[in-house]
């Protein structure tokens, strides 16, 4: 039988490596999933990620077993996410994604012999759509639809009002809703 | 046809989102039945939502193994951070080198004050002096004459531009020495054991503040 995660959390607070690669292996992927969706970079995403348990590791024994663990990963994955996200543009200049861009990919597929994108090539696009907008946009927009977390969880998590969550959702939505415009419109044509 | 929006609009999102009460959630469905602009609407952004969920990725296979050898190396190089303390990336080393340095030269600079504003050092250099140039009249008596006074000139223009330099440095000194008297002063006012006193506190002061600083940094 599997171990709960508050077992595997004091077993770890305890130093038992094992329990610890057992907590890796259980959210890997929803630490990975999450760091990707906020850059839009598969390489960098895995940086972050393991960036991410080497600093719940060294915080785990400050960690209340009472708390909820998943929600603590998210918070941790969003503040370095977001730390990467600064340097990369301090280092690179803005690298906001233009819409001009995405059309121009867009448009590159339309003439393709294939015409019809493929699911993996809509996911890229959106990822960058979703690396398109403001950073206080994005968290939430990509807690909410790929994460399915509730208003109040994204709240808890990004430390701010209900109210503030909502209202940045609604304006990121309205972002990307004219950024997919023309992949939705290619989507209805096909 | 009318260019009002309807007042439904604003309400899709939320229905999407499942966020709607039931009694309002049943009245805007009976609305989109009827309203072929929200109806086109709700089918746009279901087609936005539907793009939006992205599938979860997998950072591949050995992600746990490299957490678990980066853990390793980062305990490794706080081993080795134990095993030799006075490593520089270490502030807390940095803060007791620095500490220590300032003692030193605080007392170099003490010891050298006091020893300048003492006769015993004046008497000492003028028989060093007085040695030297014993030494080098000796040294001139030897060499050929041409030779000696030749040297003999080019040291009377050397004394010259010394004296010169000398009597600038000098002044510079001689203010040193006055703030040097003064500190001294002050330290003979207070009796000892008020300075092991403010030592004592002084060096526990910088202990705890290095501390608070380290867990501030962590």
């Amino acid at each position: 039988m599997s171990k709960t995660d508050e077992e595997l959390i004091v077993l770890s607070q305890q130093g038992d490596e094992t329990a610890f690669a057992e907590l890796v292996e259980r959210y890997q992927n929803k630490v990975y999933t999450l760091a990707v969706h906020l850059l839009a970079d598969r390489e960098e995403g895995r940086d972050v990620a393991q960036e991410v348990f080497i600093r719940v590791y060294h915080a785990l024994p400050r960690f209340r077993t009472d708390a909820d663990f998943l929600p603590w990963l998210y918070t941790i994955t969003a503040n370095i996410a977001r730390d990467r996200w600064r340097r990369r543009k301090r280092e690179k200049g803005t690298i906001r994604v233009s819409l001009d861009e995405i059309n121009a990919e867009l448009a590159d597929h339309r003439f393709s012999p294939e015409s019809v994108l493929v699911k993996k090539d809509v996911s890229l696009m959106v990822e960058k759509a979703i690396a398109s907008l403001p950073w206080d946009y994005r968290i939430p927009i990509v807690l909410r639809h790929s994460h399915e977390l509730s208003y109040e969880e994204i709240a808890e998590i990004m430390k701010i009002p209900l109210n503030t969550v909502k209202t940045r959702i609604r304006r990121g939505r309205l972002l990307l809703k004219d950024i997919l415009a023309p992949m939705l419109e290619q989507r209805r044509d096909s | 046809m009318t260019d009002k929006r309807c007042v439904y609009q604003e309400q899709i999102t939320t229905y999407l989102d499942g966020e709607l009460e039931r009694e309002t959630a049943a009245q805007f469905k009976k609305h989109i039945e009827s309203c072929p602009q929200c109806s086109q609407e709700l089918k746009e952004w279901e087609g936005v939502f539907d793009l939006l969920k992205l599938p979860e990725e997998e950072p591949g296979p050995g992600f746990t193994k490299s957490v678990l050898n980066a853990l390793h190396r980062q305990k490794g190089e706080t081993a080795d951070l134990k095993q030799n303390p006075l490593i520089l990336h270490d502030p807390w080393n940095i803060k007791n080198l620095t500490l220590v340095l300032s003692a030193i030269f605080l007392l170099a600079f003490s010891i050298t004050s006091w020893l300048l504003t003492g006769a015993e050092q004046l008497l000492l250099i003028h028989h060093i002096s007085r040695f030297v140039g014993i030494f080098v009249d000796t040294v001139f008596s030897l060499l050929p004459a041409p030779l000696a006074a030749w040297l003999y000139q080019v040291g009377n223009y050397l004394s010259l531009f010394a004296d010169a330099v000398l009597t600038g440095l000098q002044q510079k000194l001689l203010l040193l020495l006055s703030w040097g008297e003064t500190f001294f002063m002050l330290i003979r006012l207070l009796p000892p054991t008020a300075w092991v006193f403010m030592l004592v506190t002084g060096f526990i002061a910088c202990l705890i503040l290095g501390r608070l600083l380290e867990n501030k940094t962590a």
